[in-house]
């Protein structure tokens, strides 16, 4: 949103502070080293299942292979401390690499690949690392295991439980603020156009490839972190430790908790923890209620703790709130439009036996507003199409300023400063409307992944003047007042 | 080249192919992919099993109510699972891949606490046998001709099927359900139809496998990913496609086990045997 200048925010930074300290606190208010265990485990579990929330929540990619790129981290993080005596604060950042590069390639497949066939792919890849652990035991001590891992130490002070701990609450929570910030920024919005409406996306330069393979790597840098502190730890890793309900547990989690919502993970890490406790005699049905408990959320909660907490906030909110962002209107000096001369030539497509475009030639010099009419079925659309990459031609030529773009990808045109808008609306109903709009400001912005997860001064401001920018078209259509509205509750949404 | 190999080949493609056809027959209609087929394979071989051990049927009797009963597993999963998800707005997204997974799940753990971890034994049915007879260059025995004969008859017969009106109502559905529900076909109706078919034949893999592979609870997992093989190499959505590619896929692995060093060999005929008799996920 623009400018947190709303009372939701400061309440909802309050909140997040109240609740870090309590955590931060929680060894001197409840002794005993079973419950710091269980509160470290219930960090490094966040941690994952953070990950996971990206990729599957607001990505849109069912990851059934998660617990395997958790596996890769603890590992990575295991050996290198037990066989290679290196420290922690060294195996640390190479198991989070180490899991990255393995989230990378099992990404790969995504590119060309639906959906399904990748979850599926996910699942073989979690039932290899599996048997890779097993069988590779030169490497990874097979069954054995990799046993007496040592704590993290900072100048010779070894890591007790509540500096472990501690360590795990930090971690977690700054991975949560970079989450959030990444969420916040352009792509977070793009994330979200890959699960609902990828030719949203498409049309405002997000190269949807790329943007998978990102949203990738970085949950498997999440998993590799959670599963180097795992190992920490547990002092012991084995290849049972790791087996495919391993992936299952966190879907589990994540689902429960709310897919695509921010707090989803949290609410999931923390309903399951509570569980044993009802589940104490049940272990050996643990895949079963895991089955059960997935499927009843699936069914009639899809949007998990989360989902239902906010169905019930919604009944109890007073009217939407309006956004008070500083709109600049007279002092932004527009620019003058140069524009750049397109030329379609003998342009042939067809689809099947039907031709949609013979030999459609256009001429449109720079700086000019051009206008094609046409009956139903004339192949206007299929103009605008082809003309911005979103369907191949058959024949002939379309030049930009003299360079030819036919046979470019589509968001790559969209890149370069040829845009269109569809038919019928691609929103992206759970973004505001003022985020729909700025969706389109993808590929102009300039703040690089890092600064955006860290909230730099400059990705601050740039995301301001976007948002003023966003606002300032919204109050031309007479739409301002509705800008912080999801885009699913106005008409057309 | 010893023709053994192409022998069990082919009847191993067989049962991966005819696992490959029941994903396919689901996909068809509703365009998903059963995350649970593979739990249905096992499920078909052990309520066999039990039912020719437990209540002494006859063959083809427990084989016939085996089938059925799968096909009827199906059924519910779609009414259960997986109907309900598909008729959300917009289409339900993949919350199916989430559902099916769920319901195999259980049906894994309820089989596996009702049935143990123990493989269990199904005899072949009669006349036929699952004695090697020689013809010379190689040996088959009567029960593994009876399997690749069964699989490609099914094959065809599901081919005949799609080109009957119900079969090509089902095709019309996948293409564009709209214009299907404006011609008085039911979706719905459709997809149930479709999940019993895949769950007969997905209950008669797993009880043709039964005699070779041994019917365990451990032998879910890579079925599934086996016949998901089968159908892609092929091209998901065509029936006949899961056939060829399958047949190369299961001679491929007993022709990689042969060529390789002894002792590799050794160890992996017995790992990927244990495979299949494994005990039932660690839950």
């Amino acid at each position: 949103m623009a400018a947190a200048d709303l009372p939701g925010d400061r309440i909802a930074f309050a909140a997040g502070a109240v609740v870090v300290l309590a955590a931060a606190a929680l060894p001197w208010l409840l002794r005993g080293e079973y419950v710091l265990f269980v509160a470290t485990q219930l960090c490094v579990y966040y941690l994952a299942a953070l990950g996971l929330n990206v990729l599957m929540g607001y990505g849109g990619q069912t990851s059934i292979g998660h617990g395997a790129l958790v596996a890769v981290g603890a590992y990575i993080a295991a050996l290198l401390m037990v066989d290679g005596g290196f420290s922690f604060w060294l195996a640390f950042p190479l198991a989070m690499l180490g899991a990255a590069a393995v989230g990378a390639a099992m990404a790969l497949p995504t590119l060309r690949l639906s959906a399904w066939y990748f979850a599926l792919i996910t699942l073989g890849f979690a039932r290899v690392v599996a048997s890779v652990l097993t069988e590779w035991s030169s490497l990874t001590h097979g069954f054995d295991g990799v046993v007496g891992v040592p704590p993290p130490s900072i100048g010779g002070h070894a890591f007790g439980d509540r500096d472990l701990y501690w360590l795990a609450l930090a971690l977690s929570v700054a991975a949560f603020l970079m989450t959030r910030n990444l969420l916040a920024s352009r792509y977070g919005r793009a994330l979200r156009a890959l699960r609902d409406n990828p030719l949203a996306g498409t049309g405002s330069g997000v190269s949807l490839g790329r943007l998978k393979i990102q949203a990738f790597v970085y949950s498997a840098l999440l998993a590799g972190a959670a599963g180097a502190l795992f190992a920490v730890q547990k002092t012991v890793i084995t290849p049972d430790d790791f087996g495919v309900d391993f992936s299952i547990f966190f879907l589990l989690v994540v689902v429960l908790g709310g897919l695509g919502r921010l707090h989803g993970p949290l609410l999931g890490t923390l309903t399951f923890f509570l569980l044993p406790e009802l589940m104490s005699g049940l272990q050996s049905w643990r895949l079963l209620v895991y089955g059960v408990l997935l499927l009843i959320i699936s069914l009639y909660a899809p949007d998990g703790v989360a989902g239902a907490l906010e169905a019930l906030r919604k009944r109890f909110r007073r009217a939407p709130v309006a956004i008070n962002a500083p709109i600049r209107d007279a002092a932004v000096p527009k620019p003058r439009i140069v524009g750049a001369a397109l030329i379609v030539s003998g342009v042939a497509k067809r689809f099947g036996g039907v031709p949609a475009l013979d030999e459609a030639s256009l001429n449109v010099p720079a700086g000019t507003i051009h206008a094609i009419v046409g009956p139903n079925g004339s192949g206007k659309t299929t103009l605008l199409n082809v003309v911005t990459g979103f369907y191949p031609i058959d024949r002939g030529a379309i030049l930009v300023d003299g360079k030819s773009i036919a046979g470019r990808d589509a968001a790559a045109i969209a890149r370069s400063g040829i845009r269109r808008t569809f038919q019928t609306p691609k929103l992206i109903p759970d973004l505001s409307v003022l985020e729909n709009v700025m969706l389109g400001a993808f590929s102009s912005e300039r703040a690089s992944l890092p600064a955006l997860a860290l909230r730099t001064p400059f990705a601050r401001r740039e995301h301001d003047e976007r948002a003023a920018e966003a606002l300032r078209h919204l109050r031309f259509v007479g739409l301002d007042a509705r800008a912080a509205d999801p885009a699913s509750e106005i008409p057309h949404g | 080249m010893r023709f053994d190999i192409l022998v069990t080949g082919l009847t191993a493609g067989s049962i991966y192919a005819l696992v490959g056809v029941s994903l396919n027959v689901i996909y068809r209609r509703t365009n998903i992919f059963n995350l649970a087929q593979g739990n249905l394979v096992m499920l078909g071989g052990l309520v066999c099993a039990s039912a020719l051990t437990a209540l002494a049927l006859p063959w083809y009797v427990a084989a016939l109510l085996s089938a059925l009963f799968v096909g009827l597993v199906a059924f519910a999963t779609d009414w259960v699972a997986v109907a309900p998800v598909l008729s959300r707005r917009g289409g339900g997204g993949h919350g199916w891949l989430v559902t099916t997974l769920a319901v195999g799940l259980i049906i894994e753990n309820v089989v596996g606490k009702i049935v143990g971890p123990d493989p269990m034994r199904i005899p072949p049915p009669p006349p036929l046998s699952v004695h090697p007879i020689n013809f010379g260059a190689f040996a088959i025995s009567s029960y593994q001709i009876g399997v690749i004969a069964i699989v490609a008859l099914i094959v065809v017969a599901l081919e005949a099927f799609y080109a009957t009106r119900t079969g090509r109502a089902i095709l019309a559905v996948a293409e564009d359900r709209e214009a299907s529900l404006l011609r008085a076909i039911d979706p719905l109706h459709l997809a149930r139809l479709s999940f019993f078919v895949s769950g007969l034949i997905a209950g008669l893999a797993g009880i043709l496998a039964g005699p070779m592979f041994y019917a365990s609870v451990g032998l879910d997992g890579s079925l599934l990913i086996r016949g998901f093989e089968a159908a892609a190499m092929g091209g998901i959505g065509s029936d006949r496609a899961p056939l060829s590619p399958d047949y190369c896929s299961g001679s491929s692995r007993p022709i990689r086990r042969r060529c390789w060093r002894p002792a590799i060999r050794t160890r992996r005929r017995w790992r990927s045997r244990s495979a299949f008799c494994s005990r039932a996920g660690k839950a």
